[in-house]
């Protein structure tokens, strides 16, 4: 899938009736234990509010914000409404089964292992693959979380080889808890931030190219054309 | 449709009856039911064997707890007196929500008792919704 494929999915939703600007899917993976689903319940401030969608396995949470796009010059930057879809696995990762449905949809990925099994750490590997396969481009916009990290005393992975995983794969990283809350926000607003830059991008693009066609383009016109996209995805 | 249930039907719901018995309560007895020459596959796992098989029941499968809840079982018998059976239903692990899934079952006499050749099992989850 394209950049601007992508940015279409979330502006497509931006009609005049719409309540917010865009729709915004993450996807958490790991090994099935890390702690994903406690992690999605914390982010949403503990609500039982998740749907299941039972032909595709995949569970689902909301969450509405605001998101103020950074800025390099410490400017206050644009404000959007987002709202935010975070797929959970319904368990079938413990029988080794998640189809690509799972994958192909979401536009960032929290990627997470548990730092109290090194297990799961040495697994992220596998999953960056699958993410590579799948995903909509190659390089996704991924944070990666060591979770549990109130489990001090248990510890089994070494920060070096996270530090050194991380850098990489070029990936953000954050030792969280599910269960105290610690990080849990600043790592979904990080990949939040990665993936709303990616879209406003790719948006910027489109604006040039259709300056360059001496055309003049409105917003509703962007999102029409994009909307038609021939990404098969 | 028959109202009088043939005695294959019989053998094959006792079958299943005892199979997810032992599954959701004691799975690593479960490799007694398979011949030593069965085959055996799981989702993304295949095995020959009943070492094999042994493996990955007791090794590979990632949860504590497992129910399965049968919603249908069809059967035909065989040539060789086995029967051919066929089980739709759901199954919940954990704390998660339940999955459906569909298993095949081939089980036929060998030494005076019923074993199990072939069991295929998949759960129904897809590509879209």
């Amino acid at each position: 899938m394209s950049d601007s494929a992508l940015a279409s999915e979330g502006a497509a939703k931006n009609g005049g009736t719409a309540e917010y600007d865009y729709l915004i899917k993450f996807l958490a993976l790991g090994d099935s234990g890390v702690g994903k689903t406690s992690f999605l319940y914390q982010y949403t401030d503990g609500t039982f509010n998740n749907k299941f969608i039972s032909t595709v396995g995949i569970d689902f949470r909301e969450k509405r914000i605001i998101h103020r796009l950074p800025t390099t010059d410490g400017t206050m930057g644009r404000t959007q409404r987002v709202h935010l879809q975070l797929w959970d696995t319904a368990g079938q990762e413990r029988f080794r089964s998640l189809t690509t449905a799972f994958f192909r949809d979401a536009m960032g990925f929290i990627l997470m292992f548990d730092l109290t099994s090194e297990q799961s750490f040495l697994n992220i590997r596998n999953w960056l693959v699958q993410l590579q396969t799948h995903a909509y481009c190659e390089n996704p916009d991924i944070v990666l979380c060591g979770n549990k990290a109130d489990l001090d005393e248990q510890r089994s992975v070494p920060d070096e080889r996270i530090r050194e995983l991380a850098e990489k794969h070029g990936l953000p990283y954050f030792e969280t808890s599910a269960a105290t809350g610690l990080n849990v926000m600043k790592a979904v607003d990080c990949l939040l931030d990665q993936v709303m830059l990616r879209m406003e991008k790719s948006i910027d693009k489109a604006h040039l190219l259709g300056a360059r066609n001496g055309q003049k383009v409105t917003e509703s016109d962007l999102e029409d054309s994009e909307g038609k996209s021939s990404c098969a995805c | 449709m028959s109202v009088t249930k043939m005695p294959w039907e019989t053998l094959g719901e006792q079958f299943v009856t005892q199979y997810y018995q032992i599954f959701d309560t004691n799975r690593e007895q479960l490799v007694a039911l398979y011949h030593p020459t069965a085959m055996f596959t799981f989702e993304e796992h295949k095995a020959q064997g009943q070492d094999q098989i042994k493996d990955i029941l007791t090794n590979k499968l990632r949860f504590s707890l497992i129910q399965h809840i049968v919603t249908k079982i069809d059967c035909q018998p065989t040539p060789e007196n086995g029967v051919i059976i066929l089980v739709t239903g759901r199954l919940k692990t954990d704390n998660d929500p339940p999955h459906a899934y569909s298993q095949l079952f081939y089980i036929k006499p060998a030494n005076d008792s019923f074993f199990l050749f072939h069991d295929i099992f998949r759960l129904s989850i897809h590509d879209t919704v």
